[in-house]
C-alpha cells in the first residue's frame, strides 16, 4: 500500500475528476436543491434561506387551492405512462421477434422506425394538433397524446429488443421445439422467461420516457394537461414552493419505477446463477 | 426381433443459395447402432443431423425412421431427440425442470413429471444435481443434464452434435465411454457428429466419413481405420502414410509406381487414373525405420522402402513417432514400439530407410 500512495497522481486525473464532479453536480445538484426547498416552512419563499421545515406545500397540492389541477394531471400522467408502457412492451417484443427473420420490406420498415427518433417531437405533436383541427377532432391525452408518445417510445423499445435478442442463443428455441414444444409453448416457456430482464427494461424505458415527455404531448393532449405540461404552466404562474413539492413527488415516482425494474432484473439473474451463490461477480453470468 | 430406430436417408440434399451443403446422400443406419458422422468442419455432417432432427428442411430427398417418412413432420413430432453442441440448457430452469421440460409440454402433472425426471437424472448419475441451476454446474455436468433431457422423450434416435468438443481431454475420453455404455443399455440408435477421428473410431459401430457434402465411406471403425477407401479417408482418419505416383511398369501381380523423388515402389493391382497415376497407403504403425548405414538388405524387400532423413522424434509413452522427410514436400510418419525404436538406434538428422512388408500395402480405390 505504501508504494501505491507514493506514486504520483497524474495531472489528467485531477482534470478528469473535476469534469466528472461538474457532471455529477449538474445532474443531481438541481434535484437536491428542489428536494430540500420543497420542505420549506409555511412562511418561506422560492429560494433559500429555509424558514423552518413543513409539509405544507405537499398538502397544498392535494388541496388544489393555488396549484391548479396538479393531482388530476398526475393521475392522467400515471395512466398515460402505464398505457404507453404496456403498448411499448407488447409491440416492441413482438416486433423484435418478427425482425429476427428477413421479410420483404424489413429494411424500409427499420429506417422508418429510425426516422421516428430523428423527427423533432414538437413537430409531431404540432402536426397532430393541426390535423385534428382540420378534420374537426378533439385531441385527448388518452388518444392523440398516446399515439404521439408511442412514436418516441416504440423505436427505443425496438432497439432494446434488438440488443437483447442479439445475445439470445437460437439453439434454446430449437431445443424447446425438439422437446415437443409448440410455437406458442416455446414463446411462453422459453423465449419470454429468458428475455424477461430485457423486457422489464423495455417497460421501464416506456414508462419513464412517457412520464416526462413534453414536446410530443404539448399540442396533442387537448384540454387536460399531463403532469409535465402542468409543471411547465405552473413555472409561469406559481410562486410558491408547491412547485418544488410537485418536483419532489414526481421524481420519487420515477425513482420507484426505476428501482423496481432494476431489483426485478437483479433478482431474476441471481435466481438463474443459483440461489445459494451470493457473490456479486456471479450475478451477471446468469443470463 | 427387429431393432427399432432404423434411419434411412434417400437422396438427401441441402442447398443454401449457391452452396451445396449436403449432396444426394443415401445412408441406412441400422436400429440400435451407434453411428458417427465424421468429417472436417463444413463437410455437411451437422446439416445432415439437423435435417434428421427437423431443424432444417432438405432441398430434396427423404428421411425415414423405421420405414416411415418424417419429412414434413415438425421437429417436435419426430421420434428424435437432439443434444446441442452448446447443450442449450434453459438458464431459467433448474436441472430437474430442464429434464422435465418435454413432459411439461405434454401436460404431465408436476409431481409425475418430476418423479420421472429424477429417475432419468439418476440414470445419467446426476441425481444430486436436481435443484442446481445450469449456470452453477460444470460443462461435463451440463452435458449429462442435456443428455437426460433428450432421453426423457424416449426417442428412437438420439442425435448428438459434437457432444464432446467443449470438454477437456480427460472428460472427453471418460464421457465417450459413458455415451457408448448408455447407448448399449438403452439399445436405441445414437448418431454422433464429430470431427475427431479417435472419437469416431472408439465409440461407434458404424463410421460415416463425409467430405464436401458427400459420404465417402461407410464402414465399421476397424475397416475405416485399417482399409480406408480413398487417400482423403486415409489422410483424415490419420493412421496411414499415403503414397502417390506414376505407374512405370505394370504386371499381373502389381504395379511399379514412381514417386516424385524418383523412388520406385510396388503395389498390388488397383485402379489407375487416366494419366497413369495411382496411390496406396501403409499404416504408420506397420512401418519400421532403420539407419541407412545398417547392413540390412535381408529385411527389406525391393520396392518396399523409402529413403529420407529423420525430421523429428516424439516420444508418446507407448510408442515413438518418427517423422521422416523424403524430399522437400513429402513427409511420412512411422509409429514404432519402444523396443523397435531402441534397437534401431536412430536419431534426429540421421539418413534412414523406412520400410514395410508387402502384405501391409493397402490399395486405395479412389482419389
Amino acid at each position: 500500500m505504501s508504494h501505491r500512495s507514493k506514486r504520483a497522481v497524474p495531472v489528467s486525473f485531477y482534470v478528469l475528476a473535476a469534469i466528472f464532479g461538474a457532471f455529477v453536480l449538474f445532474l443531481y445538484g438541481p434535484m437536491i436543491v428542489i428536494f430540500i426547498l420543497s420542505f420549506q416552512g409555511p412562511e418561506g419563499g422560492l429560494t433559500f434561506p429555509m424558514r423552518g421545515v413543513s409539509l405544507k406545500w405537499f398538502m397544498a397540492l392535494l388541496a388544489q387551492e393555488r396549484t391548479g389541477d396538479a393531482a388530476g394531471s398526475f393521475v392522467r400522467s400515471l395512466f398515460l405512462s402505464l398505457a404507453v408502457m404496456m403498448l411499448t412492451t407488447v409491440i416492441s417484443v413482438t416486433a423484435g421477434l418478427g425482425f429476427r427473420r428477413r421479410f420483404s420490406g424489413d429494411r424500409a420498415l427499420f429506417y422508418f422506425v429510425v426516422a421516428c427518433l430523428v423527427m423533432p417531437g414538437v413537430l409531431i405533436s404540432f402536426g397532430i394538433g393541426l390535423i385534428c383541427q382540420i378534420i374537426g377532432l378533439q385531441p385527448q391525452w388518452y388518444t392523440t397524446a398516446l399515439g404521439a408518445q408511442l412514436t418516441w417510445t416504440l423505436p427505443f423499445g425496438l432497439f432494446i429488443m434488438f440488443a437483447v435478442l442479439g445475445r439470445f442463443d437460437r439453439s434454446l428455441e430449437e431445443a424447446a421445439r425438439d422437446l415437443g414444444a409448440t410455437n406458442w409453448q416455446t414463446l411462453r416457456h422459453v423465449l419470454l422467461p429468458i428475455l424477461l430482464p430485457g423486457i422489464i427494461g423495455v417497460a421501464m424505458f416506456g414508462f419513464t420516457l412517457s412520464y416526462d415527455e413534453i414536446p410530443r404531448t404539448m399540442f396533442s393532449s387537448g384540454g387536460s394537461n399531463t403532469l409535465p405540461l402542468e409543471i411547465l404552466a405552473l413555472t409561469n404562474t406559481e410562486t410558491s414552493p408547491a412547485l418544488y413539492a410537485i418536483g419532489t413527488l414526481t421524481t420519487c415516482v420515477s425513482l420507484v419505477v426505476i428501482v423496481a425494474a432494476l431489483v426485478a432484473i437483479v433478482l431474476i439473474q441471481r435466481r438463474r446463477s443459483g440461489k445459494s451463490i451470493r457473490r456479486i461477480d456471479t450475478i451477471g453470468k446468469g443470463s | 426381433m427387429q431393432q427399432t430406430g432404423e434411419l434411412q436417408l434417400v437422396g438427401v440434399s441441402k442447398r443454401f443459395g449457391e452452396v451445396v451443403a449436403v449432396d444426394a446422400v443415401d445412408l441406412t443406419i441400422p436400429g440400435g447402432s451407434y453411428c458417427c458422422l465424421l468429417g472436417p468442419s463444413g463437410c455437411g455432417k451437422t446439416t445432415l443431423l439437423r435435417i434428421i432432427a427437423g431443424h432444417e428442411m432438405p432441398s430434396a430427398g427423404d428421411v425415414l425412421i423405421d420405414g416411415e417418412s418424417v419429412i414434413g413432420m415438425p421437429a417436435r413430432s419426430r421420434p428424435t431427440a437432439m443434444m446441442f453442441q452448446s447443450y442449450a440448457l434453459f438458464p431459467h430452469l433448474n436441472c430437474l425442470d430442464n429434464v422435465a421440460f418435454s413432459l411439461r409440454m405434454r401436460g404431465m402433472p408436476k409431481i409425475r413429471r418430476r418423479e420421472r425426471a429424477q429417475q432419468i437424472l439418476d440414470f445419467v448419475r446426476m441425481g444430486g444435481f436436481a435443484h442446481r441451476m445450469p449456470a452453477q454446474i460444470s460443462g461435463g455436468e451440463q452435458q449429462r443434464i442435456a443428455l437426460a433431457r433428450a432421453l426423457i422423450t424416449e426417442p428412437k434416435v438420439v442425435l448428438l452434435d459434437e457432444p464432446l468438443s467443449a470438454l477437456d481431454e480427460f472428460f472427453r475420453v471418460q464421457m465417450r465411454v459413458e455415451l457408448r455404455a448408455m447407448q448399449q443399455e438403452l439399445a436405441i440408435t445414437f448418431i454422433h457428429v464429430t470431427h475427431t477421428n479417435t472419437e469416431a473410431i472408439a465409440t461407434s459401430d458404424l463410421v460415416v466419413v463425409m467430405d464436401h457434402g458427400v459420404i465417402v465411406q461407410v464402414d465399421s471403425p476397424i475397416q475405416v481405420y485399417d482399409k480406408p477407401r480413398s487417400s482423403y479417408v486415409a489422410r483424415f482418419v490419420g493412421g496411414h502414410n499415403v503414397f502417390f505416383g506414376r505407374v512405370v511398369e505394370s504386371k499381373k501381380e502389381g504395379d511399379l509406381i514412381e514417386l516424385s523423388n524418383g523412388e520406385r515402389l510396388w503395389a498390388p493391382p488397383g485402379p489407375v487414373s487416366t494419366d497413369r497415376r495411382r496411390s496406396f497407403a501403409v499404416r504408420k504403425d506397420c512401418m519400421t525405420v532403420s539407419r541407412a548405414s545398417d547392413e540390412p538388405a535381408k529385411q527389406w524387400e525391393p520396392f518396399h522402402k523409402v529413403e529420407g532423413v529423420v525430421h523429428a522424434i516424439e516420444y508418446e509413452g507407448t510408442r515413438f513417432k518418427v517423422s521422416v522427410i523424403l524430399n522437400k514436400e513429402e513427409m511420412i510418419v512411422a509409429l514404432m514400439t519402444h523396443r523397435d525404436f531402441m534397437a534401431s538406434g536412430i536419431d534426429q538428422g540421421d539418413p534412414v530407410v523406412a520400410w514395410w512388408s508387402p502384405e501391409d500395402v493397402h490399395v486405395l480405390l479412389e482419389d
